[in-house]
């Protein structure tokens, strides 16, 4: 394995509301543990309920850091899962 | 290595040392004939008896050799000899291809002749000149005529030279008349071959004449050069004499008796020894050995002074080396050419050259292009290498029995689902067949009823044959078409997301190069209400406008797939969520009319309020994050500020907020109004005008299911991967301070 392979890696995860949670993970990390790991900090059982992007891209849960390309420092979109159907309400 | 060089400087080199090898063969790898006696010469050594100790005149022609000597001996009629002759005569000289035996032995016969009687080194001198030359030109033979021309010079200024040598005056001629009967045998065959070409036999008759002419012509000259050689002769050898005070008899009777040192091929007499080696070639190699020998042994006896033959080595041996700029420079300075006092003349003006030269058939002829190429070129010209047809996997991955297998095209040029298929139609019916009948596979039976659940197929149905990238989503499951394309299921902000995304990439790989518009994603409007939020809650220690990093990332066309920046379009499309209706709008920002248009699709509900509460944190921010973002300094292509729209306004300023009427509805409780919103963008993008009835929902939801499944499914076959144009957005600086809380993952 290469040297730089098994450094660390820093990102940042930041929500809507601006709040931004560092991580240190492994190149090697499966992004859903990272996302895993988000969303329990953030209370949320699922993570599913947040989709996060890079660069506007939306990362895929099944890949590793290395796989996406993440670098150290990169700051990573969490965007909270919307629905709409149509005023649901007024009927 | 050494050995190598060693041994082939012998093989080419007229004279070297011989301290360094012996010859002990005569085979035809000749490089095999010499055994190395010093495997490790002194430098000096070597350049001193090849280089340095040159002091006598030797005419080299380096570069440009053959009009140089051709003015020199005035030898304009020598010219009408066709590439036939250049062959003959250069294939037998020994230094160009050691793999094909030499075609024609007239050459040597000449030689054989001229070896036959007791040579002077003399002679061997004038014939390095002709080699060297022959070496230069196919150096840098460009094989045009002129060069094949200058190539056919060469042997008869050598036999010209063989000649005139003191007592062998008759051999002179004889050889000479060989060489002119060579070349009239030469003449019939090229004549042959020439019949293609028109006005051929007249030139050759003319030729013919000519070569008649040139054998008077030369036998004249032969009286003054053979005065002139004689005089050069002398001259040389009374320097010499001079030099090492021996007794010079002659050159002949020095040859022999350097033969009688017995150093040499067991002291044959160089006559017989010229005469019983089998091949013209080696013999003439071997003959030149014998005058390197007999040379360096003078060069012994005398403390190393100069040796009259050893000026040709420098030119072969540079040859050999594919000479250095260093040897070239020597070897001008070594070219004294005494005879060159005459003016080149015209050479070339023969009319035979041209025609003759485009002889494509004659096979010593491609013997010298191909020797030119590979062993004379100096920077060998790199090949690029290919993977042949070999270079497959042995295993078929192609049948062509399969009639499963899809025919991909190699590049998948098409850029969004929407390219071919407006919303206006025509609709690909035949694609939505397709794509409903693969929809109801594998759904679950009662599937109805778990409609609040995610699943609605059988686990083994659920999965789609690729992995369908649509840059800001995937589809992961086929459940995310269910969702699209089924009504009575409401669409998330994935959909909505990728809609938008080929609804911007749409506008900007547009044909004419000026997008109109662009889109935002979902997202843009969930920043815009935290702000909002954070705006007015004062909350301390967060200042909303630092907050706004990513609405300017936006604004710039940063950190969004496909971004255009907003300054260089005149509407943006910004899907809408509004969180209490449960509600998709769409809200368009017309920059230069400083207002926001909202199409909704479900007026009647009565939400009007709640909806403009919500778009009217947009409109409030907007004024101030397109300053923070630059957008108004970008003037080039709009001066916004001059607009009449923003006379007078301010920052504090919102924008304008109008509900757009008289659009297409949802029916209550449909679950459309995502669809609606995208039909919306759809229209107004393609510049068509919202219908107010006849929109047929189920028709829109299949076609935006088929099309995006259709796109999905070919970009995923071909393996294209979108194109990663996008400017990225800026990097903040990574503060790590210990303070930062971090969550670690191994």
């Amino acid at each position: 394995m290469a040297e730089g392979s098994t450094k660390f890696i820093k990102l940042k995860i930041k929500a809507q509301d601006d709040t931004i949670l560092h991580f240190k993970v492994n190149p090697s990390t499966i992004m859903k543990d990272i996302f895993m790991s988000y969303s329990s900090k953030k209370q949320m059982m699922n993570y599913k309920i947040f989709r996060f992007f890079f660069d506007g891209k939306r990362l895929s849960p099944k890949k590793t850091v290395n796989e996406l390309g993440l670098k150290n420092g990169d700051e990573i979109d969490a965007m909270i899962h919307q629905d709409g159907g149509g005023s649901a309400c007024n009927y | 290595m050494s050995y190598a060089i060693q041994v082939w400087i012998y093989e080419c080199c007229m004279q070297l040392p011989l301290t360094l090898a012996v010859r002990h063969a005569n085979i035809i790898p000749r490089i095999l004939n010499w055994r190395v006696i010093d495997p490790m010469p002194k430098f000096n050594t070597i350049m001193e008896s090849i280089f340095i100790n040159t002091g006598n005149r030797v005419s080299f022609s380096n570069i440009s050799p053959s009009p140089t000597e051709l003015a020199v001996y005035d030898l304009t009629h020598v010219s009408d000899i066709t590439p036939n002759q250049v062959v003959i005569s250069v294939v037998p000289d020994g230094f160009e291809d050691f793999t094909t035996p030499p075609p024609s032995n007239v050459y040597m016969v000449s030689n054989l002749s001229g070896s036959s009687s007791a040579q002077p080194h003399k002679k061997q001198k004038f014939d390095g000149t002709s080699h060297a030359a022959k070496f230069d030109n196919h150096d840098m033979c460009s094989h045009t005529p002129e060069t094949v021309i200058s190539e056919g010079k060469e042997p008869l200024i050598s036999s010209v030279f063989d000649n005139p040598h003191k007592s062998a005056e008759k051999e002179c001629t004889t050889s000479y008349h060989e060489l002119t009967h060579n070349i009239q045998v030469q003449s019939p065959q090229s004549k042959n071959t020439e019949e293609d070409y028109s006005s051929s036999q007249k030139e050759f008759s003319l030729l013919r004449k000519d070569i008649n002419n040139l054998k008077d012509m030369v036998e004249k000259q032969f009286v003054d050069l053979r005065m002139y050689m004689q005089d050069m002769f002398k001259v040389i050898f009374d320097t010499i004499k001079e030099k090492k005070n021996m007794e010079y008899k002659g050159p002949g009777s020095a040859i022999q008796s350097s033969d009688g040192d017995g150093s040499h091929n067991n002291a044959v007499p160089h006559n017989t020894h010229g005469e019983g080696n089998g091949s013209g070639d080696t013999k003439k190699a071997t003959t030149e050995e014998v005058q390197g020998v007999h040379v360096s042994k003078e060069l012994h006896e005398s403390d190393k002074d100069v040796p009259v033959a050893s000026n040709y080595i420098p030119i072969r041996n540079s040859k050999v080396r594919k000479s250095t700029s260093q040897e070239q420079d020597q070897l001008e300075s070594i070219c004294v050419l005494p005879l060159s006092a005459v003016p080149s003349d015209t050479n070339t003006n023969f009319e035979f050259f041209i025609s003759d030269s485009a002889f494509p058939s004659q096979i010593s002829e491609t013997k010298i292009v191909v020797r030119t190429s590979t062993v004379f070129t100096e920077t060998p010209v790199q090949s690029n290498r290919l993977p042949g047809r070999w270079n497959k996997s042995p295993y078929v991955t192609e049948f062509g029995s399969g009639s499963g297998t899809k025919v991909v095209s190699d590049t998948f040029s098409q850029i969004h689902p929407f390219q071919s298929y407006f919303i206006v139609g025509p609709h690909p019916f035949e694609l939505f067949q397709e794509y409903s009948v693969w929809l109801q596979a594998g759904l679950l039976k009662i599937h109805a009823n778990k409609k609040t659940k995610d699943e609605h197929y059988r686990k083994k149905d659920c999965d789609l044959d690729q992995h369908l990238d649509f840059v800001v989503a995937f589809a992961k499951t086929k459940n995310w078409f269910y969702t699209m394309s089924v009504a009575g299921n409401y669409w998330n902000a994935e959909h909505m997301d990728v809609i938008f995304y080929y609804l911007r990439k749409k506008s900007k790989f547009q044909s004419n190069g000026n997008p109109r518009y662009t889109t935002a994603m979902c997202h843009f409007k969930s920043l815009m209400d935290e702000i909002y939020h954070t705006y007015k809650a004062q909350v301390p220690g967060q200042n909303a406008f630092t907050q706004g990093n990513s609405i300017c990332s936006y604004i710039n066309g940063f950190g969004t797939p496909a971004g255009i920046p907003w300054d260089q379009v005149d509407e943006v499309y910004i899907p809408v969520n509004c969180k209490e209706e449960f509600h998709w709008v769409l809200a368009v920002v017309q920059l230069k009319d400083r207002c926001i248009r909202v199409y909704d699709s479900h007026v009647v509900a009565g939400h009007n309020s709640l909806i403009k509460a919500d778009i009217a944190k947009i409109a409030f921010l907007l004024p101030s994050y397109l300053t923070l973002s630059g957008f108004f300094d970008k003037s080039e292509r709009v001066d916004w500020l001059n607009l009449e729209e923003y006379n007078g306004k301010t920052v504090q300023d919102a924008f304008e907020i109008i509900f757009q009427s008289n659009i297409v509805q949802q029916s209550s409780g449909s679950m459309d109004c995502g669809l609606y919103s995208a039909a919306y963008a759809e229209y107004l993008t393609d510049g068509q005008s919202i219908p107010l009835t006849n929109f047929d929902v189920n028709l829109h939801r299949s076609r935006y299911g088929a099309l995006l499944w259709n796109y999905g499914n070919q970009k995923a076959s071909s393996g294209s991967v979108s194109d990663n144009e996008d400017p990225h957005k800026p990097r903040n600086t990574f503060v790590d301070s210990d303070g930062i809380e971090k969550i670690n993952i191994d």
